[in-house]
C-alpha cells in the first residue's frame, strides 16, 4: 500500500514538473484573427502660433570671447559688436633705468567668425572715460553702455584671418603708454586698483559702413602690452609687461539698427506674429532675438477627439532658410528649446523621457530648396502639459546654442508658410476606447 | 492508513498548487481560445476520458462519475473516492501555409466524492472549465494619416474554473436522481503590446467572470444490462468586470504613464444544456456507453469578433472491456480495464459559415492500485482534430494524454479488529 502511494507521488511530481516547465512560444497561425484594440492616427493639423520676441537683458560678460565687427543683414539690419575691455596685471615693477617704447593691444583669435571676413575692416580704439560698473549680480548686458573719450586712440585696418593667424596686434597712441609707464615706474600704480583707476578700459568700436564681418577673440591670451627697453653699456635689452583682458569685467555690446521687423520691439513682452513677418520667425544670437511657439487650444483639441486615448508621439518639425550666398552664416546641428511664460521668462528646459534636455535637431537637408529641417520631440512636454491642470502659461522658446557669444541667426518658416515649408506639429495619437 | 491520509492531503495540496498555476499560466495554445471564454475542457474524472468522454448513464459505484450527479446515488456505502487528474497535450496547428507545433500541460481535475448513506452520495470537485491561451505577434495595422504601420503583439491566458457540489440519491434500485450547483469563476487576461514608432503602448485587460449554475440528472436502469441517463444544466449569465491598465513605454524602457480603468464588460451567457446517455452491459465485462448532448447557444444571441454562436451537438461513444473478470485473480493483467471511444463536437462558433467542429478517438487503460478496492490509475490517450484549413481557418491536430488518479477509501467504519 505504502509503496503504491510513493510511486503515485513520484508520477505526480513528474507531471507537475512537466506542466510547469511548459514554455509557450508565440504562434503565427491565427494572427489574422486578432484585431489590434487600438486605432492610431497621425496628424499635423493642430494650431501653432509662432512669434518673434527679444530678450531684454542678455548677460554677455560671462562668455569666454569678445565679438568685434559689423555686418549688414537683409533682415536683422546692421549688426555691430563693440568690445569693452578691462585689464588686469600680474606685476607692476619696471626698473628705474628702463625706457618706454610702445603700447599695443594683442587680440587672440577665437575660431568663430561670421559673415564675410574677406573684406577689410576698420577698428577704432577708444579710451573709456568712466568706470564700467556691473549690476548687483556682477552682470553686464549686451546693451550696457559706458562713456568714451571723444577721439580714438588709434584706428586699425585689417582683413580678419581667424583660421590662418593666431592674433592681431593693434598699436595704440604712445602717449597713453607713456602715461601708464611713468605711473608704474614711479610706483603710482602698484596694484590693479591703481591701474584700473588710471585706465578704466578700452573700447574697440568697428567702423559700420562696410558690409563686413564679425570676428570673435578669446579673452584668454589677449593683452594690453607695454614695450620698454633697458639701456645697458653694451646693448639694449628689450622687455615688455602684459595686462591681460579681465574675463568678467569685459564684454561685447551688440546692437541691431534698421532691422526690418524688430524696430517696433520695446520690451521682451512684445511679440511679433509670423504673419506680420513674411510668415517667418527669427532667432539671433547676441541680440536676444528668439522664436516663441504657442499651441493654442492644444488641450481642447485633444479632448475633442472622440474616444479615450493618448499621445504616443509628438514632434515639432520646422524648416530654416539656408542662405547659400553666405555660407558663413552659422547654422548649428541642434538648437536648444526652453519653456517660457507669457512674460518670456525662462522657466525650464524642454526634456525628453531620458531626463536629458531635448534639442531640435537637423533631420533633413534639402539642397534644392535651400532648407534644413529640424525636429524636436515634445512628447514629454505635452504629457506634462496635459497632466498639469494648473499651469497653462507655457510656451516654447527656440534659441541658438551660442546665444550670448555669437551672432548666429536663423530664419524659420512659420506655421502659415507654404505647405512644404510650414512649421508642423506631428501628433501620433492612439485611441483605445472609441465609445467614450 | 495514517500514511494513506498523509498522501491524500499532499495530493490535494498539489492539486491546489496546480490551480494556482492554471490561473497564471494556463495555455491551451489554441487560437480558437480567442472566442467566447476560451476552449472547453473535455476532460473529466475517473474513467470517462478513455471512453470518448461518454458516461451520462454510468454509475459512480466503481469510480467517481461527475458527468451526471444522479450517479452519486450509486456510491457504495462507506466508500470515499478522491481524484486528481493531469493532462498533457501536443497540438499541430495549420493555417494556409503556416504551421506550428505546441505542447502544453496542466492539471485537469481535483475531486472528492463519498457516500452519505446507503442511498445517497455527495461530491465536491474543482475542474478547469475553459482555457484561454494564445500569443500572437507580427500583427500590423496602419497608422492612419501616414503610410506607416504599427505592430501588435497580443496574448491571452486564464480561463474559467468550475467548483461544483453534486448530490445524488437513489429513489429505488432502478431510479437515481441528482442535482449539482456550480460556482463558475475565473480571470481571463488579455494583453497587447503596440509598437508605435519609438513608443510602446501596452494595454492589459483583466476580465473577471463569475456566476452560479445549477444542474440536475436522472439515471434509470431499464434492466440489468441497460441503463439510461439524462442531464440538464440551466442557462446562466456570467457577470463580468474588467480592470484595464494602459501604460506607455518610451524608447523601449521608460514607463511613461499608467492609466487604470475599471470597466463593465458584457455578461457572458452560457446556454441551456441537455444530455441523454445510454449504457449497455452486453457481455460480462464488456460495456458500451453512448451519449448525446446539445447546448442551445443560439438562444444566447451572442456573437464574437469574427463569428456567431450556434447550437452545439456532442456525440460520445465508449467501450469498456475487462478481459477476464473471473480468471485467476493472482495475475495482475487480468484486472486491467481497456477502454476505447470516439467523439464528435459540432462546435459552438460559426466563422465564415463554417462550424469549428472537433472529433477524435480515444484509448484508455485502467491500472488497479490494489485488490481490496476500486482504486485505479486511468491513463487515456486521444487523437483528434479541430477546425479546418478551408476558408482561411485553422486546423488543429492534437494528441491529448490524460492521467487520472482515482483512490478509494473506507470511511465511517468502526474497526472490529486491530
Amino acid at each position: 500500500m505504502k509503496s503504491v502511494y510513493f510511486r503515485c507521488f513520484g508520477i505526480l511530481s513528474f507531471v507537475l514538473l512537466l506542466s510547469c516547465s511548459d514554455n509557450q512560444k508565440s504562434i503565427s497561425v491565427g494572427e489574422d484573427w486578432i484585431n489590434s484594440e487600438i486605432k492610431v492616427y497621425t496628424f499635423d493639423t493642430l494650431a501653432i502660433e509662432a512669434t518673434t520676441f527679444q530678450f531684454d537683458s542678455l548677460i554677455v560678460n560671462s562668455t569666454d570671447n569678445l565679438l568685434v565687427g559689423s555686418y549688414k543683414d537683409d533682415i536683422f539690419g546692421r549688426i555691430t559688436a563693440s568690445s569693452y575691455l578691462k585689464f588686469t596685471g600680474l606685476s607692476f615693477n619696471i626698473e628705474d633705468k628702463a625706457k618706454f617704447d610702445s603700447i599695443s593691444l594683442i587680440l587672440n583669435y577665437d575660431t568663430y567668425s561670421f559673415a564675410d571676413t574677406a573684406s577689410v575692416q576698420t577698428l577704432n580704439i577708444y579710451r573709456l572715460s568712466e568706470e564700467m560698473e556691473t549690476d548687483e549680480n556682477s552682470n553686464l548686458y549686451r546693451n550696457s553702455n559706458f562713456e568714451v573719450e571723444p577721439s580714438p586712440l588709434s584706428t586699425f585696418n585689417y582683413s580678419p584671418r581667424p583660421h590662418q593667424n593666431d592674433s592681431i596686434q593693434i598699436s595704440i597712441a604712445a602717449d597713453i603708454g607713456q602715461e601708464l609707464f611713468d605711473k608704474i615706474q614711479n610706483d603710482e600704480i602698484s596694484n590693479n586698483n591703481n591701474f584700473n583707476d588710471a585706465l578704466f578700459g578700452l573700447v574697440i568700436v568697428p567702423d559700420s559702413l562696410n558690409n563686413s564681418s564679425i570676428v570673435s577673440f578669446s579673452k584668454e591670451n589677449s593683452y594690453l602690452r607695454l614695450y620698454y627697453s633697458i639701456k645697458d653699456e653694451i646693448e639694449n635689452e628689450d622687455n615688455f609687461i602684459d595686462f591681460s583682458v579681465n574675463t568678467l569685467g569685459s564684454f561685447h555690446q551688440i546692437t541691431n539698427n534698421n532691422a526690418t521687423y524688430f524696430s517696433s520691439i520695446e520690451d521682451q513682452m512684445d511679440q511679433i506674429p509670423s504673419t506680420q513677418t513674411n510668415n517667418q520667425v527669427y532667432v539671433q544670437s547676441g541680440t536676444g532675438i528668439a522664436t516663441r511657439i504657442d499651441f493654442p487650444n492644444f488641450k481642447e483639441s485633444l479632448y475633442n477627439i472622440r474616444g479615450s486615448g493618448s499621445i504616443t508621439n509628438a514632434i515639432l518639425n520646422f524648416k530654416i532658410k539656408v542662405d547659400r550666398n553666405n555660407l558663413n552664416y552659422g547654422v548649428k546641428d541642434s538648437l536648444p528649446v526652453y519653456i517660457i511664460n507669457k512674460r518670456s521668462e525662462v522657466q525650464d528646459n524642454v526634456y525628453n523621457y531620458l531626463g536629458t534636455q531635448s534639442y531640435a535637431q537637423i533631420t533633413q537637408e534639402s539642397d534644392e530648396f535651400n532648407t534644413l529641417e529640424y525636429s524636436l520631440s515634445l512628447k514629454y512636454f505635452f504629457d506634462n502639459l496635459i497632466a498639469d491642470t494648473q499651469n497653462d502659461d507655457q510656451y516654447l522658446a527656440i534659441y541658438s546654442p551660442n546665444f550670448n557669444n555669437s551672432v548666429d541667426r536663423y530664419v524659420i518658416y512659420g506655421p502659415d508658410a507654404a505647405e512644404d515649408n510650414r512649421m508642423k506639429l506631428q501628433i501620433t495619437y492612439a485611441i483605445y476606447n472609441e465609445d467614450e | 492508513m495514517k500514511m494513506n491520509k498523509l498522501f491524500t492531503s499532499m495530493f490535494i495540496l498539489i492539486g491546489f498548487l496546480q490551480i494556482e498555476a492554471q490561473n497564471s499560466n494556463s495555455l491551451s495554445s489554441s487560437p480558437y481560445s480567442l472566442y467566447g471564454l476560451g476552449l472547453e475542457n473535455p476532460l473529466s474524472t475517473g474513467k470517462n476520458d478513455g471512453l470518448g468522454y461518454a458516461g451520462l448513464a454510468m454509475t459512480s459505484a466503481h469510480s467517481l462519475n461527475l458527468l451526471n450527479p444522479a450517479s452519486l446515488g450509486g456510491i457504495n456505502q462507506h466508500r470515499l473516492f478522491y481524484n486528481i487528474g493531469f493532462k498533457l497535450e501536443n497540438k499541430y496547428l495549420e493555417q494556409n501555409r503556416d504551421n506550428e507545433n505546441i505542447t502544453s500541460g496542466n492539471f485537469s481535475n481535483l475531486a472528492l466524492g463519498m457516500a452519505i448513506n446507503e442511498r445517497s452520495g455527495i461530491a465536491l470537485s474543482l475542474m478547469p472549465k475553459t482555457d484561454v491561451g494564445y500569443e500572437v505577434s507580427g500583427l500590423y495595422s496602419p497608422i492612419e494619416g501616414s503610410s506607416e504601420l504599427f505592430e501588435t503583439e497580443a496574448e491571452g491566458n486564464g480561463g474559467l474554473n468550475n467548483f461544483m457540489l453534486s448530490y445524488g440519491y437513489a429513489l429505488n434500485d432502478k431510479l437515481k436522481f441528482g442535482v449539482n450547483a456550480s460556482l463558475l469563476f475565473g480571470e481571463i487576461t488579455e494583453t497587447q503590446f503596440n509598437y508605435i514608432q519609438s513608443n510602446i503602448l501596452y494595454i492589459a485587460d483583466e476580465n473577471d467572470y463569475s456566476g452560479f449554475r445549477f444542474g440536475a440528472g436522472l439515471q434509470y436502469d431499464l434492466s440489468k444490462s441497460i441503463s439510461l441517463g439524462f442531464t440538464a444544466k440551466t442557462p446562466v449569465s456570467l457577470s463580468g468586470s474588467q480592470t484595464r491598465t494602459i501604460s506607455q513605454y518610451y524608447d523601449n524602457d521608460e514607463i511613461v504613464a499608467g492609466i487604470v480603468e475599471e470597466n463593465e464588460v458584457d455578461n457572458f451567457d452560457l446556454p441551456l444544456e441537455l444530455g441523454f446517455g445510454l449504457q449497455l452491459k452486453l457481455l460480462d465485462g464488456f460495456d458500451v456507453l453512448a451519449d448525446y448532448k446539445r447546448h442551445f447557444w443560439s438562444t444566447t444571441n451572442q456573437s464574437d469578433a469574427l463569428g456567431q454562436f450556434t447550437d452545439q451537438d456532442f456525440f460520445n461513444l465508449g467501450f469498456s472491456f475487462s478481459p477476464l473478470p473471473n480468471s485467476n485473480p493472482l495475475v495482475y493483467a487480468n484486472h486491467l480495464e481497456y477502454r476505447a471511444g470516439a467523439y464528435y463536437d459540432s462546435g459552438n462558433i460559426e466563422i465564415s459559415d463554417q462550424k469549428i467542429s472537433k472529433y477524435g478517438l480515444s484509448l484508455g487503460i485502467g491500472f488497479p492500485l490494489n485488490k481490496q478496492d476500486n482504486g485505479m490509475i486511468n491513463l487515456s490517450y486521444s487523437y483528434g482534430t479541430q477546425g479546418t484549413v478551408n476558408n482561411g481557418l485553422i486546423k488543429e491536430n492534437f494528441h491529448l494524454l490524460s492521467l487520472n488518479f482515482s483512490f478509494e477509501d473506507l470511511i465511517f467504519v468502526t474497526r472490529k479488529f486491530n
